[in-house]
């Protein structure tokens, strides 16, 4: 009578199935990105500053092309395609540089009490009570406005979140016995951090990766309008959103089309991501 | 912490141990507000234009816009302008803004509230919903509810705050009427009135939380179900909620709290969107207003209160951690 | 029996008659067209009067900021219309110039008095524009009375004395320095009287909440006796202009500017409400910088011009808006009888940018504007048409409003950029923007036919004269192209139906007290 905690390989059948269906189209849909990405310059398609037709003519009608066009009159389909380069370089360079800056910080702050820990607290509270606003628009001033410089400010403000996220991870795994264990055997501090450490904290990170993917693409839109974001005429979903939301009413298709792509992206992500844990973590429940 | 060992120590030296922890609490609210003024002096002062400008227009000469900033003390070298604030500050003056005369701690008194109720509210629905919908769809992976919540969580985050904020408006205003466009209620005015204008605004904060709390409650349950002492307790013949609630969810909220704790200080330090969407006279439109006509005063002022806040709600989840968790000590 | 009944019919339709008549004078009626006091009106503007009230610092006179609140708490000496800029009187009795336009002598209306019981006489007239023109206040407007000598004669009348005749003066007054504060309260606050504004206006401030809202009362002292109409205004500030529709839509205020965009006039009609609008002439345009490459060579810009199609762009930029095909409305005097906008011509602009790249000058710029989205299309729209031809390269260089008022407007370090510039009558914007060094005139742009043009214009009350100038001027404009017009411009109030009486004056205020409600 006792329902134990459920145990996903009892679940067979038509669930397994669909399970391996949603799967696929999401590996499917990364590696479209990452084609398209690559492959976008070669594409038969207009120019993403082109006039190709009246202005917000919505996807699928009579006469324009087919995913319509944008408030000036450009391709929509042309400037999401060539807007997964912008979105997905930004979103994944600056998540990454958070990713490991933060996951190392995390890590050194719960493992080396007394004055680094301290120090690496102090900063990182310093970079999370800062109102943001202020810290982006200095930025925009200081810096030239361009991918490159986009990442890594990005990635510097995300880089806290992660910070305390691992900390808060790995105070929980060094009182644990294996720790102790490794600790006893001899092994030494890069040993125990790398490789017994990391991997226990790493989870709840995997999961904030996404969606801080998700949030950089659509702050990234929102940062052209302070003079930040990648500088116009180039396209990023973010960008179009933050462009078509003056049009909510008349034409919504302008923030549904890019916020759609962003889902899928991130539905994507968020199911590979699932998937290899439950490999990951497979591979360890016997242990 | 160890609380058992110590307490059969001396006295005193739990107490020296107390004092001692406090102490380096307090060192470290300090040494977090002296570098986010600084920072914050030194950002402003990067931002272009002056208060001379903004008052008096392009067409103005430059000595008059000198003049005028001269009065406001912006001819001075930068650490001499943060030295004066700062050995104002330490007295509790804050200064007096630049664009309205008003005394900066008057301000704040006024923004305050709002944004504080505003983070509260928003923060306490996003987690009211979050956890039980986490737990829930963790314990039963992948199943149709899982995947159907999860789902709705990645769409959320694919759209901004402010698009969130637009629909809302649109079907909660202005197709049914059912509540105000924009404008806020002091609780001094009424429970009831305050609710209803804020109903709008939390909403739409809370729905742009909930995705990043409900991704990592549900991945650090589904680690923590994995656990021996989870298989134990199943197998002693527990009830699943009971395992669930009692056992799981507490050693599993750890990257949860840190992250609400984020949030927090984000939310705090003003959601500049929602804020200006709903007009809300809270600290974000105030930093709006602020950061452009280079206010001193009064985004130092801003910048102080919400480093206070957000250095105290931090060291109450580092204290937190210990509650979760026994076997931790932060 | 009949005359008994009669009697009693009669007296019974007496009564009746009688209360009916007491109350309409006590009631509003219900939907005559004649304005009646009682009712309140909150108005939602886009900025906050963060700066304070002091009409010596009101040099930005877009009806969504602070030339609405001024309007409100001072009342007008004269106002120009927004349409035609035809000017009227209302605090100020007459404003007639001499001869030559050399010596304005000014009237007022008499036993006009401040809120805080002094007189709004020729004396405080002259204190108010000594107090422009004294170096020691710093006023944006000094340089509209410079050298000016302003003499007061008697009680209701003082002589402008100008440093150079202008005999459409009566235009730049009755918009720039048509509100005149208490001197009574700016002696008494010398340093922040814009916290502690006292004026003559048809209300005054009953409380006010920064960052909150404003409201006024009626000033039971105005010199209008049955007017304002209103008990009161409230201000209120929203920044979305999509929201400031939205409260009024849901009943939350009575009238809103939404700004420049004409799009939300038409959502705004479209869901029921009314809309009070000031079509004119100018508006928003492009503007080059004539004193660096590449657009010091006219052929650049011709080439820009001939590359656009003027009707397609305001459609884009602004949909339902129309090109302006004329630097003068459509409703002014001096609008052409048959104007011939300047055609598309794709081929030709084409030649003009190879020609100047075959010489080593190509036409490669840079476009800075701020991200505003009204600005930000005209930049992405501009770079998108100009791809389509070969020898023009466009970059876009957004930047925050700050930066944009110092590399643009004060330092000149731009390519091309806009501003934007609403003409009602040509005096004083288009004298501003086209006459060599005129104030607005941050293209260095400087023809001396155009001055001359500009100088007959303004030298002149003859309507022939003044046509014949203003139609030189829109030629010349077309050939030398310093700028190029985006759509026309119409200043605008979107309104509920109950709220009625809105007239626009300057460009696009209220004029308060003639504003009235149906609803109680």
């Amino acid at each position: 009578m006792a329902t134990a905690a459920p145990q996903p390989v009892v679940r067979a059948g038509a669930s397994l199935r669909s399970r391996r269906l949603v799967l696929v189209l999401a590996v499917g849909w990364i590696a479209a990105l990452v084609l398209l990405a690559l492959l976008a310059d070669v594409l038969p398609l207009p120019g993403t500053d082109k006039p190709v037709g009246a202005a917000r003519t919505p996807p699928f009608s009579a006469t324009g092309p087919w995913l319509g066009t944008d408030g000036i009159g450009r391709d929509m389909a042309s400037r999401l395609v060539f807007g997964v380069r912008i979105s997905m370089m930004v979103s994944l360079g600056a998540t990454a540089i958070a990713l490991v800056l933060g996951v190392v910080l995390g890590l050194l702050s719960a493992y080396l009490k007394g004055p680094i820990e301290a120090a690496i607290n102090i900063m990182t509270d310093v970079m999370l009570s800062f109102p943001p606003l202020l810290l982006l628009l200095a930025l925009a001033t200081v810096v030239r406005p361009g991918v490159g410089t986009l990442i890594v400010s990005l990635g510097l403000l995300f880089a806290p979140p992660f910070a305390r996220i691992t900390r808060a991870s790995a105070l929980v795994q060094l009182e644990r016995d294996y720790i102790t264990a490794a600790r006893s055997l001899g092994a030494g501090h890069l040993r125990i951090l790398f490789r017994e450490l990391l991997p226990n904290c790493i989870q709840p990170v995997i999961s904030y990766a996404v969606v801080v993917i998700a949030l950089v693409i659509v702050i990234e839109g929102s940062l052209s309008f302070l003079g930040v974001g990648v500088p116009p005429p180039a396209p990023s979903w973010g960008g179009m959103i933050a462009a078509g939301k003056e049009r909510l009413d008349g034409a919504p298709y302008l923030v549904v089309m890019p916020s759609l792509m962003i889902f899928l992206t991130v539905f994507a992500f968020n199911t590979v991501g699932d998937k290899l844990r439950r490999r990951a973590s497979h591979g360890r429940s016997d242990a | 912490m160890k609380p058992t060992s110590a307490a059969r120590a001396p006295a005193a030296s739990a107490v020296r141990l107390r004092v001692r922890r406090i102490a380096l609490r307090a060192a470290h609210l300090v040494s977090v507000l002296l570098l986010v003024t600084l920072a914050g002096a030194g950002l402003a002062s990067l931002l272009p234009g002056s208060p001379g400008e903004e008052i008096l227009g392009p067409a103005a000469s430059d000595e008059d816009i000198a003049t005028l900033n001269a009065r406001y003390g912006f001819d001075r070298p930068l650490p001499v302008q943060y030295l004066h604030w700062l050995g104002n500050a330490l007295t509790g003056n804050l200064g007096v803004s630049i664009q309205t005369d008003q005394p900066v701690t008057e301000i704040l008194a006024q923004r305050l509230p709002v944004t504080l109720e505003l983070t509260v509210l928003a923060l306490a629905l996003s987690l009211l919903v979050a956890v039980p919908l986490a737990v829930y769809a963790a314990s039963r992976e992948n199943g149709a509810f899982d995947r159907v919540v999860s789902g709705c969580a990645s769409a959320l985050m694919s759209v901004p705050v402010f698009v969130l904020g637009v629909l809302l408006v649109y079907v909660l205003a202005v197709l049914t009427r059912w509540f105000p466009v924009t404008g806020w209620v002091p609780l001094s005015q009424g429970l009831a009135a305050n609710l209803h204008y804020a109903f709008m605004p939390v909403l739409a904060l809370s729905l742009g939380e909930f995705p990043a709390f409900y991704r990592l409650l549900r991945s650090d349950v589904i680690a923590t179900l994995k656990e021996d002492f989870v298989q134990t307790a199943t197998v002693r013949g527990l009830p699943r909620r009971y395992i669930l609630l009692r056992h799981v969810l507490r050693p599993s909220s750890f990257s949860l709290v840190t992250v609400a704790a984020v949030a927090f200080g984000r939310l705090l330090a003003g959601s500049v969107v929602v804020e200006s969407l709903f007009a809300l006279p809270g600290l974000g439109n105030l930093m709006l207003q602020s950061v452009p006509a280079k206010d001193l005063p009064v985004i130092q002022g801003v910048v102080v209160l919400v480093a206070s806040a957000y250095v105290l709600i931090n060291a109450l989840v580092d204290a937190g951690y210990g509650l979760l968790d026994p076997r931790v000590r932060a | 029996m009949r005359i008994r009944t009669f009697f009693a019919a009669a007296a019974l339709g007496a009564l009746i008659a009688a209360g009916a008549a007491s109350n309409s004078l006590a009631q509003a009626p219900a939907a005559a067209g004649s304005p009646a006091r009682g009712g309140n009106a909150i108005i939602v503007l886009g900025v906050d009067a963060v700066r304070g009230l002091d009409p010596a610092f009101l040099f930005n006179l877009t009806p969504s900021g602070d030339a609405n609140r001024m309007a409100a708490l001072y009342g007008v000496l004269f106002w120009s219309d927004a349409k035609t800029g035809k000017v009227s009187p209302d605090i100020g009795k007459s404003l007639t110039p001499d001869a030559t336009g050399a010596t304005w002598t000014l009237v007022l209306q008499p036993g006009v008095v401040f809120t805080d019981g002094t007189p709004l006489d020729a004396a405080a007239v002259k204190f108010n524009y000594d107090r422009i023109q004294n170096k020691a206040t710093a006023s944006p407007l000094a340089g509209l009375l410079a050298g000016a000598q302003v003499t007061v004669v008697d009680k209701t009348t003082l002589t402008i004395a100008l440093a150079a005749p202008n005999l459409q003066f009566d235009k730049v007054l009755s918009t720039s320095l048509t509100h005149i504060a208490s001197p009574k309260a700016i002696v008494e606050h010398p340093t922040d009287y814009a916290h502690h504004p006292v004026g003559a206006g048809p209300f005054m401030i009953g409380s006010w909440v920064k960052g909150d809202h404003m409201k006024l009362v009626r000033n039971p002292s105005y010199f209008a006796k049955e007017r304002p109409w209103l008990d009161s205004v409230t201000f209120r500030v929203i920044r979305d202009p999509a929201q400031r529709i939205n409260a009024v839509l849901t009943g939350q205020a009575q009238a809103t500017i939404p700004g420049s965009d004409l799009s939300y006039a038409k959502s705004a009609v479209r869901s029921g409400l009314q809309v009070t609008s000031a079509p004119a002439g100018g508006g928003p345009m492009i503007m080059f910088n004539l004193k660096t490459a590449p657009f010091n060579d006219l052929r650049a810009r011709r080439g820009v011009q001939l590359a656009l199609d003027v009707q397609d762009m305001a459609s884009v930029i602004d949909p339902g808006s129309s090109a302006p095909l004329s630097l003068y409305g459509p409703t002014s005097p001096f609008y052409p009888a048959r104007p011939a906008p300047v055609a598309q011509n794709r081929e030709a602009a084409q030649k003009l940018f190879d020609e100047l790249a075959a010489e080593g000058k190509p036409v490669n710029f840079r476009i800075t504007l701020t991200a505003s989205g009204f600005f930000k299309s005209i930049a992405e729209y501009l770079q998108s048409r100009l791809s389509q031809f070969r020898n023009v390269t466009v970059s876009i260089d957004i930047v925050d409003n700050a930066t944009l008022d110092k590399r643009v407007f004060r330092d000149r370090n731009y390519q091309l950029s806009a501003q934007i510039v609403p003409v009602a009558d040509p005096e004083p914007n288009l004298y501003k923007l086209l006459r060599t060094n005129g104030q607005t005139n941050h293209m260095g742009y400087s023809n001396p036919k155009v001055d001359a043009a500009l100088e007959a214009g303004r030298g002149s009350t003859d309507a022939a004269v003044r046509t014949a100038a203003y139609a030189t001027l829109d030629t010349l404009v077309a050939t030398d192209v310093p700028v190029i017009l985006i759509r026309n411009q119409e200043s605008y109030t979107v309104h509920a139906p109950s709220l009625k009486g809105l007239t626009l004056h300057g460009d696009g205020s209220l004029l308060f007290d003639r504003l009235w409600s149906t609803a109680r």
